[in-house]
């Protein structure tokens, strides 16, 4: 089976190659025989990824101990359900996971616009198959995951070894939200390869008008959705795994996902200029580029080891591999958009400084300043051992301090920038639209200062999410009242047709909403308490508001681990509130400790337990328990991010009509 | 036999973990407790999680249990956050080797090359700031937008709007 992997790989990768030529040749010759050629190989290429990977989770689930990979991260006794998500536990079945996912969006843009964009979509599959070439090349001559495990005997030969067990799943991946949050983050960040291939398309073919940005706007948003629900999922896994009590660290490997992240989300927001004004068409080009290549980057920071994280697995030569390929498809970035600099410029120009193309121009500047502030702080200490010789490390109070005030800033942008209109602004309208969302975020901030909190950043916190909330309810109620006047709809129902007419609009409007919900919960970490006790069992603690009864103090036993744990009845404020049950496991194959957090969440706050073990009369569990306000709504906010977003990509009429007169119309020059 | 010995290693690594809280324990009041987080987020892991030792989760964690150990104690010994941070630097040794001086910090220093780790943001905030006024005022300017050519109804391909009435309907 492992054979069938290898030669499914070698295939992919040829077949990839062929993809390549034969699009870019069938172009520049017209000949759309050798398109379809193309098109049909791209399909071959997601065939065979998927034979190759189906090969990978096949010897997963059979426990085919022969391979390197199998025996290092799984083992014999481990839930099936973790054996098929050791798929993505280590270097190699994580780059067979990006190759797979590549050829997913490969197949079904491709499948998608078989009979569209006849001059861009060539160079679209030309792009996608070079990045698939690189990955699978990775795969193939860097960190093979069929690789065999082999024993030199004493008279030199090899042969292939096969242990009797494996050395078992890293304990930290034993939890449900591993099988979704790798593949959601890779889905985003290979996402974003497509928005990338229409932008090299575009530059390739000199079709620069706003063409390519309408056609991969949905991709783009689709990576997007994928990229925050993989980063927000990622928190959710921290949170409730590694036992500390919080979902962010700034560790590299979280960085790297938000870096893409941040300019994806000025990309979003910037193509907007370009499909109302025909503006900056070179700064979009240069955002999607950069989301690629931070994209690329980030694999390459979790893969290299060139910067240390809990995540990365610092092996082999696969950081050289990428770092020639990141300044291989810089370059080419850069020659592209120098040579098309004179098709690049701008049609119209800026009728004030004043308006919502220049806020739009603002929001962007402070997302790159941001992703740059991240960027630094994860490369810095690099550079500082190259440039002094001296090690450093940047951890996450470097993060906050620079990162804060930016965040808080781009806050408020969420609110002010839909104040501003296209073109022009004058300064009694904005006022205007100021007002009201002011007069509540300083009302509501002079009662927080009082009753609440007088914590800077805390303060500014609650009182921007004031503001932008606001702002946000005033446009929902003025275009409801619109519907209802102009069409004698009921409240509810123009507020359902509002958004369902202007589905862009709203939609954003409610992903705005989102993150000001998410602010809310990052604020809440300003309460965050902590504290630690020894309990034993028919003992009460009191902490806070919590009244706390051990149970029992117990033992259990299965073929994957061995754990002591607690069970606590936990009340609030004289009511029952739980029976929580933390543990402490020992893992069989790896031999590796893990605790197991008990939560029990809440709009107001959570509760969190981690029972670390006993003491040293074996009697006494000894408990961490944090109180962490406000979290839940850091995750609220991920679900409505994810319906603003779906909003976002439902289609809208007009959009299905136009593409039915561009289909039409190509199908009619195609038989002409 | 195996179930047996691997009972005692849960025992011993329970035991080992129940030291190894993320938390201060129940010795300190609430200011040294402040001071406790406080000395913690400025200090790495050095296990090599790289992760700050607030953060760092592992279990047994060879370095997080002994630093914050120490610093419980230097807490209650009523040494100051500088006092503390100065001793990490300069004379903690993590399994023999010798301090390893500032990388023990969870923020670069404020002096030196290290001080481009803090000011680059802000000098690069700058720069953007300038261009993109500079873009502003460049592009500035009333517009002369092109009539838009509207396709007549009469010129658009008749299948079309068989098509297009199709799909309306």
């Amino acid at each position: 089976m492992n054979e069938l992997g290898n030669y499914a790989l070698i295939l992919a990768m040829a077949l990839a190659a062929f993809a390549a030529l034969t699009a870019v040749i069938g172009v520049r010759q017209k000949r759309g025989d050798l398109i379809l050629v193309a098109q049909r190989s791209v399909y071959a290429v997601f065939a065979m990824v998927v034979v190759a990977s189906g090969c990978l989770i096949y010897l997963l689930v059979t426990s085919d101990m022969s391979l390197e990979y199998v025996a290092s991260y799984t083992n014999v006794d481990l839930p099936v359900f973790y054996k098929v998500t050791a798929f993505w536990a280590g270097q190699s079945g994580s780059l067979l996971l990006w190759s797979l996912v590549l050829a997913i969006y490969s197949f079904a843009v491709t499948f998608r616009y078989r009979h569209q964009h006849g001059e861009l979509m060539p160079y679209v599959i030309a792009t996608t198959m070079v990045t698939q070439i690189f990955f699978l090349a990775l795969n193939l001559f860097s960190s093979n995951p069929f690789d065999e495990l082999h024993s030199v005997h004493a008279d030199g030969t090899s042969h292939v070894f096969m242990p009797a067990d494996g050395r078992g799943l890293n304990p930290l991946l034993q939890h449900p939200a591993m099988i979704i949050h790798p593949p959601t983050l890779y889905m985003g960040y290979v996402g974003f390869v497509i928005p990338f291939a229409f932008a090299i398309g575009a530059l390739l073919s000199g079709k620069l008008d706003d063409h390519w940005i309408k056609i991969s706007r949905r991709w783009t948003l689709v990576a997007w959705l994928f990229q925050s629900a993989g980063i927000m999922l990622g928190g959710w896994w921290a949170y409730v795994e590694l036992g500390w009590g919080g979902y962010w660290a700034w560790d590299p490997v979280e960085n790297a996902s938000l870096m893409p992240w941040l300019t994806g989300t000025a990309f979003l927001h910037s193509v907007m200029i370009q499909e109302k004004r025909n503006m900056f068409k070179v700064w979009n080009v240069t955002l999607i580029v950069a989301t690629y290549l931070l994209c690329i980057f980030g694999t390459f920071l979790t893969r290299s080891g060139v910067v240390s994280s809990v995540h990365s697995f610092a092996q082999g030569s696969i950081g050289k591999f990428f770092m020639t390929y990141i300044v291989i498809a810089l370059c080419a970035s850069v020659y592209l958009v120098i040579h098309r600099w004179p098709m690049l410029k701008n049609e119209n120009r800026l009728d004030s400084a004043i308006s919502r193309e220049s806020s739009f121009l603002f929001n962007n500047l402070v997302l790159l300043i941001s992703c740059f502030a991240v960027l630094w702080g994860t490369i810095f200490p690099v550079l500082s051992e190259a440039f002094t010789g001296e090690k450093i490390v940047i951890g996450a109070p470097f993060f906050n301090k620079v990162n804060v005030p930016i965040g808080l800033f781009l806050l408020f942008l969420t609110g002010a920038g839909p104040l501003f209109a296209w073109r022009k602004t004058s300064l009694a309208s904005l006022k205007k639209a100021f007002l009201y969302p002011t007069i509540v975020a300083l009302a509501g901030g002079v009662l927080i200062f009082f009753f609440v909190t007088q914590h800077f950043y805390g303060l500014v916190s609650f009182i921007l999410t004031i503001f932008v909330g606001t702002v946000i309810v005033i446009e929902f109620i003025k275009g409801a009242q619109a519907r209802v006047k102009a069409n004698a709809e009921n409240f509810m129902t123009a507020l359902k047709n509002l958004t369902l007419k202007n589905k862009r609009r709203y939609g954003g409007y409610i992903v705005h909403f989102a993150m000001v919900i998410i602010f809310i919960g990052i604020t809440g970490t300003i309460f965050n308490y902590e504290t630690k006790f020894e309990i034993a069992q028919g003992q009460t603690t009191q902490v806070k508001d919590y009244t706390i009864v051990c149970e029992k103090i117990g033992f259990d036993d299965n073929a994957n681990y061995q754990s002591q744990y607690a069970v606590l009845n936990v009340s609030k404020s004289g009511r029952f509130l739980a029976s929580m049950k933390p543990e402490f496991r020992m893992y069989k194959a790896s031999e590796q400790p893990s605790t197991e957090v008990a939560l029990q969440k809440g709009l107001q706050e959570d509760l969190y337990i981690v029972f670390t073990g006993l003491d040293k009369t074996q009697q006494r569990a000894v408990i961490q328990l944090y109180i962490n306000p406000l979290v839940t709504w850091l995750w609220i906010g991920t679900i409505v991010l994810v319906a603003g977003t779906l909003i976002c990509l439902l289609p809208n009429a007009q959009d299905e009509r136009t593409e039915i007169k561009t289909v039409k119309k190509e199908t009619i020059a195609e038989k002409q | 036999m195996r179930t047996i010995s691997f009972v005692l290693l849960l025992i011993v690594a329970g035991s080992l973990a129940a030291q190894s809280e993320t938390a201060h324990s129940e010795k300190l009041s609430g200011k040294q407790a402040e001071l406790f987080k406080s000395v913690s987020d400025d200090l790495i892991c050095q296990c090599g999680c790289n992760l700050v030792l607030t953060q760092c989760g592992h279990v047994n964690c060879p370095s997080a249990v002994p630093m914050r150990e120490k610093i419980e104690e230097m807490v209650l010994a009523g040494k100051t956050k500088q006092e503390m941070l100065s001793y990490f630097m300069n004379e903690y040794s993590f399994r023999g080797k010798p301090p390893v001086g500032k990388a023990i910090l969870s923020q670069p220093d404020t002096k030196g090359f290290d001080l481009m780790a803090w000011l680059m943001p802000f000098v690069l905030f700058v720069v953007f700031l300038g261009v993109v006024v500079y873009v502003v005022k460049k592009i500035s300017g009333r517009t002369v937008e092109k009539p838009v050519a509207v396709e007549s109804p009469a010129e658009m391909d008749p299948r079309i709007e068989e098509e297009l009435k199709k799909f309306e309907s």
